[in-house]
């Protein structure tokens, strides 16, 4: 993989970045959708999708209310799929070992994006504050564009980076690791699942959820058990 | 001195467009003290200046609009476009100036929880939900699956909203009531909690098939325990962490 393409990528992760609350909110910047297109991006939208959608799972409870600001899952999807494109191409690694890995360094840097939102909107006050001064009111009112900025080029940077991890920093890892390790990652994977839609359950928020999860679990898994099996 | 404006002033078809536009920004500039005012008075910028074209008037009227407002970025809709019916009768001299205020105070706070009941907490989880299921099934589909579902609904029911507010003013609420969001919510709910079944009951089966039914059990078992953990007010990232750990020492081992 070219670095051309972790830069489209960071490019891609930043608008996505601008889209989640500051324009639109048309859920491009939701960890599906921003998975896949960063996946895209960088040759791999498998590994996006993968990702994605995980991670959709794992953060349907985050809701930006008033005041209170979610974990911000794009700083996640975008560090790990990243880190997945970049190290799936520089080492031959099973699918699954490679998403386990990329999620489990990126889950924790949703806290940070969270800070870099928080800080988005005491800048955004700053911005504010100066739209109440004196001058040329249509002047003043384009200050509601300053607060574009900050998330693009946090959320570009956090793709980058998690490409420079995924290409450069972890192949060494593995390459020195035990031959078990991915084998071990791919149940890693398949775990997350299980956790994720457990997360996804508890936040949705109606009496009935346990019973028509449970229905439609058993369906699900019937099915696919019917599939498999029989022909 | 002769007034410059029309003795009918009204917002022409155009700037609703314009204003509608830049609604889509209304969260670009939001911040503890103000929260959405700035892009409040940014999107019924155009409408305003059409209103005033006299730059002290038109100086007073985005004045008004710079107090603290906030409520559900979609649902401003309704009120930007009430902010405008208002600011029309404003601008004839049929109401005070506070007017505006008046009706912007009185509805973001409703429809606030409105919009978080019905876009937060329903059609978003039902949309990522049924989205994520299908990527399972349908593959790169499933994004596409999540984009038309919501946008069809969120992108429909913003417009009518915003036309609304401004047909009706204060009357918004009624044709707001009658879209009856909040028994469709509770049904979207559902089809949000089947969907996170179906793919828990779609991913038991993902395990290796090295580790045969004990692991479709082992499965069951890890997402029956994070789901009464997380009841029990456990963090999700100590349990991924957790279960991670736990299913790399079993990988490993077996």
């Amino acid at each position: 993989m070219t670095p051309s393409l972790s830069l489209l990528a960071a490019l891609v992760a930043g608008l996505l970045a601008v889209e989640r609350k500051a324009f639109l909110q048309a859920m491009f910047s939701r960890p599906l959708v921003a998975g896949t297109l960063l996946g895209l991006a960088l040759g791999r939208p498998l590994e996006g999708l993968g990702l994605g959608g995980a991670l959709e799972l794992f953060f349907l409870g985050a809701v930006n209310i008033g005041a209170s600001l979610p974990d911000n899952d794009l700083f996640t999807t975008s560090g790990a799929v990243c880190c997945a494109g970049g190290l799936a191409s520089s080492a031959p690694l099973p699918v699954e070992a490679t998403l386990a890995v990329s999620l489990l360094l990126a889950l924790p840097v949703a806290k940070l994006g969270r800070s870099v939102d928080r800080l988005n909107e005491h800048l955004n006050g700053w911005a504010a504050v100066h739209a109440q001064r004196r001058g040329k009111v249509r002047a003043r009112l384009r200050y509601n564009l300053f607060g574009l900025w900050l998330p693009f080029m946090a959320t570009g940077a956090m793709a980058l980076g998690g490409w420079l991890v995924g290409a450069f920093a972890l192949p060494p890892l593995f390459a020195e690791g035990p031959p078990a390790l991915p084998r071990g990652l791919a149940v890693v994977w398949s775990a997350f699942l299980m956790v994720a839609a457990a997360t996804a359950l508890r936040s949705i928020r109606t009496l009935r959820a346990g019973a028509y999860a449970a229905a439609a679990a058993a369906v699900a898994a019937g099915a696919q058990a019917l599939r498999t099996f029989a022909f | 001195m002769t007034e410059a404006r029309s003795p009918q002033p009204t917002v022409g078809g155009f700037t609703l467009w314009r204003v509608f536009w830049r609604s889509l920004f209304l969260q670009a500039a939001w911040n503890p003290k103000g929260m959405q005012n700035l892009g409040f008075a940014y999107a019924l910028y155009p409408a305003l200046a059409e209103l005033y074209p006299e730059p002290e008037r038109l100086q007073e009227a985005t004045e008004r609009h710079l107090c603290c407002f906030n409520t559900h970025p979609y649902a401003a809709a309704a009120i930007l476009g009430g902010a405008i019916y208002h600011e029309e009768r404003i601008a004839r001299g049929e109401e005070p100036p506070e007017a505006v205020n008046l009706f912007k105070g009185s509805l973001m706070g409703p429809l606030a929880a409105l919009g978080d009941g019905f876009f937060w907490f329903s059609l978003r989880p039902a949309a990522g939900a049924f989205a994520a299921l299908m990527s399972l099934l349908v593959g790169l589909w499933g994004p596409v699956v999540y984009l038309a579902g919501y946008n069809a609904v969120h992108l429909a029911l913003r417009a009518r909203f915003f036309v609304a507010g401004h047909r009706l003013g204060d009357e918004v609420v009624s044709a707001i009531a009658a879209s009856r969001l909040p028994f469709f919510g509770e049904r979207l709910r559902g089809l949000a909690a089947a969907s996170a079944g179906a793919v828990a009951g779609l991913a038991s089966l993902s395990f290796p098939r090295a580790h045969g039914a004990w692991a479709v059990l082992g499965a069951w078992g890890l997402f029956a325990a994070a789901y009464v953990l997380l009841a029990k007010g456990a963090s999700p990232y100590a349990l991924a962490y957790g279960a991670a750990a736990l299913a790399l020492f079993l990988g490993l081992v077996f």
